[in-house]
């Protein structure tokens, strides 16, 4: 069966590279440009795997994990933390909260395959 | 497409995100236990319907620090445990209808509400009958504690109190409620001030006396079991009081009294070590204020070494993070001051506190002390081994070997070795022990624990040690 894949992203151009790698490879894709509308496709779309960014406005991505893993109904979607950060402190702390990965931007195409199928396989 | 764009200024959070939101305000997710707020309505009934209710109020005194000083995975391991022997507390000693609720979210204020039984007169709830649930809880807590299902938290203490909600007609129920959990708070924090002033008089009296039993635990090479080194760990007994030395630490925290106590620590320490150590490092638990209050002092080195009889170039201070450094570049000023003579610096408890990188970093360690709550089950947990993967590309940044520490394990040890750790320490590969029982086995056999390959290396001048020693003459 086909694996669905939410893709949360403030920058256009990253929802935009990283879902058509993920259909090139497919995934069925779907995109949120803010951890809001993601909270809300969660329930839509039911994705398999979360590519989530953590600066975004509104509501964060520390926020989206913190809310879809105190929820029984999401806390089982595997999130995958995708930033520009590259703090060990906050790949620690991300972890800690619950994610099952976390990829440092800038990534590459295979990087970010290989990670989420690790993942959803 | 609408999700293409981004998103307007204006826009607030839906109601799906607010519903979330208050959803982990009702439900402490940490403790797994219902919060004040959401069971404020049944309380209210019970207050209505039996004109009194009673409380038993609980709290983790300092839970702030305990986080800050151990991480956050400590403290949310603890209070998970907290959560689950309070409702196991709940199922064995109350009845329907009573209920056990944190303060608030993320609270380490707990309370446990108690309607009057028929044993009690009517519309009250007896207050000895108040006191005893508070006694019954705090055995029981203490119980727990000491069979281990709060593992490894044994230096937590409890603060307990009680107060009884009488319903009245001038006062809403809420509000008699949340008066009742204040007054609580209040008694505790006060029963608890007297007993702190009583310990400090006994810690005071211990320091001057230098009533501190120090042991050494060797540190290992985890390639072919040679010694690095030793930690020092000091302890005090002889005193009901104060049991063990997390006990000990966390007192003199309290009281402020870190500097006073890590000095005769590390009299006793050298005292004993200098007759056996030989080529072995010590290391030395070194609050930050220490090193602080060394660096405002021109014979810093003197006073820290005078009479100790074991070179510098043998000392590791092992930075611990008990308290916040104020003042940065002093502090790097001071620590560069010793390395200069040849003192090593170790950062303990890497990976588990809220040390940033850069703090870590600059203080340019020679080695990071992976922390005992992130080595237990790592061979099981995959996010700890994570963790020691990040710690160990850290260690590799600043050039800095890594020591694991509470290897108590086989299939922890494996993991560790396998993952390319430097060195361990832990009862797996050697109890700590009082100095003159080191001596006659020194430089020990191998432990036979790994059927792992390994050089017949069993001497004291280990590659390790040598490799280290031109580390530390590097400009």
């Amino acid at each position: 069966m086909e694996k669905k894949i939410l893709v949360v992203d403030d920058e256009e151009s990253v929802r935009q590279v990283v879902s058509f790698t993920l259909e090139q490879a497919g995934y069925g894709v779907e995109s949120s440009a803010d951890g809001d509308d993601c909270l809300e496709k969660v329930y839509s779309f039911r994705p398999d795997l979360i590519l989530l960014d953590l600066m975004m406005p509104l509501v964060d991505g520390w926020e989206v994990l913190r809310l879809l893993r105190s929820n029984p109904e999401t806390a089982d979607i595997p999130v995958v933390i995708l930033t520009a950060k590259g703090e060990i402190y906050d790949k620690m702390f991300a972890l800690q909260q619950g994610a099952a990965d976390y990829i440092t931007k800038p990534f590459g195409k295979q990087e970010l395959l290989e990670r989420i199928s690790a993942i959803v396989k | 497409m609408a999700e293409k764009d981004s998103p307007s200024p204006d826009k607030q959070p839906s109601n799906r995100t607010l519903w979330l939101r208050l959803q982990t305000l009702l439900a402490d997710k940490i403790s797994s236990l219902p919060t004040l707020p959401a069971k404020m309505s049944d309380i209210r009934g019970a207050l209505e319907e039996h004109g009194a209710v009673g409380l038993v109020y609980v709290t983790v005194p300092r839970a702030d620090d305990l986080e800050a000083l151990y991480g956050w995975q400590y403290y949310d391991e603890f209070m998970a445990d907290l959560g689950a022997v309070l409702a196991k507390f709940a199922r064995t000693f109350l009845k329907p209808g009573d209920l056990v609720v944190a303060r608030d979210a993320q609270s380490s204020e707990f309370l446990v509400f108690v309607r009057p039984s028929t044993a009690d007169k009517p519309e009250e709830v007896a207050p000895d009958r108040l006191e005893t649930l508070k006694t019954q809880l705090v055995n029981y807590l203490a119980a727990e504690r000491n069979a281990d299902i709060f593992r490894g938290h044994k230096q937590v203490t409890f603060l307990t109190a009680t107060a009884l909600i009488i319903h009245n007609l001038f006062s809403r129920p809420e509000r008699l409620v949340l008066a009742a959990v204040d007054q609580a708070h209040r008694a505790a924090v006060a029963a608890a001030e007297t007993e702190t002033r009583r310990q400090k008089e006994i810690l005071k009296r211990i320091i001057v006396r230098e009533e501190v039993e120090v042991l050494y635990q060797p540190i290992v090479s985890l390639r072919d079991f040679s010694i690095l080194g030793f930690e020092a760990l000091s302890t005090t007994s002889g005193y009901a009081d104060i049991k063990g030395a997390e006990m000990l630490f966390a007192l003199a925290d309290e009281v402020d009294l870190s500097t006073q106590l890590d000095r005769a620590c590390r009299r006793r320490a050298f005292a004993n070590a200098r007759r056996w150590l030989g080529d072995a490092l010590l290391f030395l638990n070194t609050d930050p204020r220490t090193v602080e209050e060394l660096g405002t002092r021109e014979d810093a080195l003197h006073h820290l070494f005078q009479d100790a009889g074991v070179a510098p170039t043998r000392v590791v201070l092992e930075i611990t993070e008990r308290s916040a450094i104020g003042n940065p570049a002093a502090f790097e000023a001071t620590l560069n001051r010793f390395r200069d003579h040849g003192i090593r610096v170790a950062v303990d408890d890497t990976g588990a506190g809220y040390a940033s990188l850069n703090t870590i970093a600059r203080l340019k360690p020679d080695f990071l002390k992976f922390d005992i709550a992130l080595v237990r089950d790592i061979d099981q947990d995959r996010v700890k081994q994570e963790l020691l993967a990040t710690v160990q590309e850290l260690g590799r940044r600043v050039n800095a070997r890594i020591i694991a520490e509470g290897v108590e394990t086989k299939g922890e040890l494996e993991t560790l070795a396998r993952a390319g750790v430097d060195f361990g320490q832990g009862y797996l590969l050697a109890r700590p022990k009082m100095g003159p029982e080191i001596e006659p086995h020194f430089p020990r056999e191998p432990a036979n624990i790994l059927e792992y390959p390994r050089p017949d290396n069993r001497a004291a001048g280990s590659p390790e040690e040598k490799d280290l020693g031109e580390k530390n003459t590097r400009s």
